[in-house]
């Protein structure tokens, strides 16, 4: 059996289908696992790592603004459909997954096209783009929260199962993961990230917090995405600060954090409230309100998945 | 949850309650008990391999 998921980005696009793949490994070692993804987003470092075989993608968003870049679009599109046909063809996957981020689109309509059983899980409670677009081609829309159905075009076949997460994240212990860290598993933990590409907004009201928690005998971990590492500078240099563009082991985060400011993603909250341990979650909301997943008082879905 | 827009004036608040109220962070992590799913992992793999067949 041969898997071949689409979906990246973002952490929040990929960790979903890396839980899914781990899944399907543990359920059969001989199943082929493929991703197809951007290059040079997270999914090109963070695939290959985990030992699973990737396939780079040409396409990116189209920009709502007027910009040089969307005149490449239409190509893009055109060369990732023709990228899509060879790959498909090539591997003949047995079911296609897609998580969304925008190498999803290519990928899952050949795939429906060429009559390979597609499916996509969406993770926010409010579908993106691509499943709004793609549902009605699918063989199965799975989603985390109920609340998604009324999104879905009519006839969708949606199917209600969660957001997959990674068993590592259950496994370490605090002390391991302050090991890590370098930091005391006595002192309590914050541990601040904006998603995994960071988040402006939350690295410029840091400075104030770190400040504050390392005065009161408490530590930080704080990831500023790839883009934003200079927002650290004022604070990164005390020893109970400890700063990252990107942190790689999340599970040892977890593991290390008496309490977790953060983006509201889907897969962070869902990642964040696996074991209920811990972590706690004070989420700033983004400005789309089209990536609302859960608003504070729980009222993202039922079917027992909605509280945030 | 904190918006964007007020992050300037309402984080630093916001965390010092939690970091020195542990009654608060009790009552959020009750809050949340329920999103997390470990199980959907082997659930959509059940799913995926049941289509492959």
């Amino acid at each position: 059996m041969t898997v071949l998921f689409a979906g990246g980005g973002t952490g929040g696009h990929l960790y979903p289908a890396i839980a899914m793949a781990e899944a399907l490994r543990e359920r059969d070692p001989g199943v082929r696992i493929v991703f197809a993804g951007t290059n040079g987003k997270i999914e090109a470092r963070v695939v290959p790592a985990r030992g699973y075989e990737f396939h780079a993608v040409w396409i990116s968003g189209f920009s709502r603004r007027l910009t040089a870049a969307n005149l490449l679009f239409p190509v893009k599109v055109a060369v990732s459909l023709v990228q899509s046909f060879v790959l498909i063809r090539r591997l003949r996957p047995s079911v296609v997954v897609g998580t969304g981020g925008y190498v999803c689109g290519p990928v899952l309509f050949m795939s429906s096209l060429l009559g390979v059983p597609s499916v996509v899980h969406e993770s926010n409670s409010y579908p993106g783009v691509t499943t709004r677009l793609l549902a009605k081609r699918m063989t199965r829309v799975f989603i985390t929260f109920d609340a998604t159905r009324r999104w879905l075009p009519p006839g969708s076949a949606a199917e209600l199962v969660g957001n997959p997460t990674r068993d590592e994240l259950s496994r370490p212990s605090r002390g391991e993961a302050c090991e890590h860290f370098g930091l005391d598993p006595a002192k309590e933990t914050l541990f601040v990230f904006g998603g995994s590409l960071g988040a402006a907004s939350i690295n410029r009201a840091m400075p104030a917090v770190v400040r504050d928690a390392v005065a009161s005998g408490r530590q930080v971990i704080w990831q500023t995405g790839e883009s934003d590492a200079s927002s650290s500078a004022a604070v990164a240099a005390h020893p109970s600060v400890k700063v990252f563009p990107f942190v790689e082991r999340m599970d040892l985060g977890y593991a290390a954090a008496d309490l977790v400011v953060c983006r509201a993603g889907a897969t962070t909250l869902a990642e964040l409230t696996r074991e209920a341990g811990g972590a706690r979650a004070v989420p700033p909301r983004g400005g789309e309100p089209s990536g609302t997943q859960c608003e504070s008082d729980g009222r993202c879905g039922s079917g027992g998945d909605g509280e945030g | 949850m904190v918006k964007d827009d007020a992050l300037g004036t309402e984080l630093l608040p916001a965390v010092q309650r939690m970091m020195n109220g542990p009654a608060v962070r009790s009552a959020m992590a009750a809050k949340s008990l329920a999103l997390g799913r470990p199980e959907a992992g082997r659930v959509l793999a059940e799913k995926i391999t049941a289509l492959a067949q």
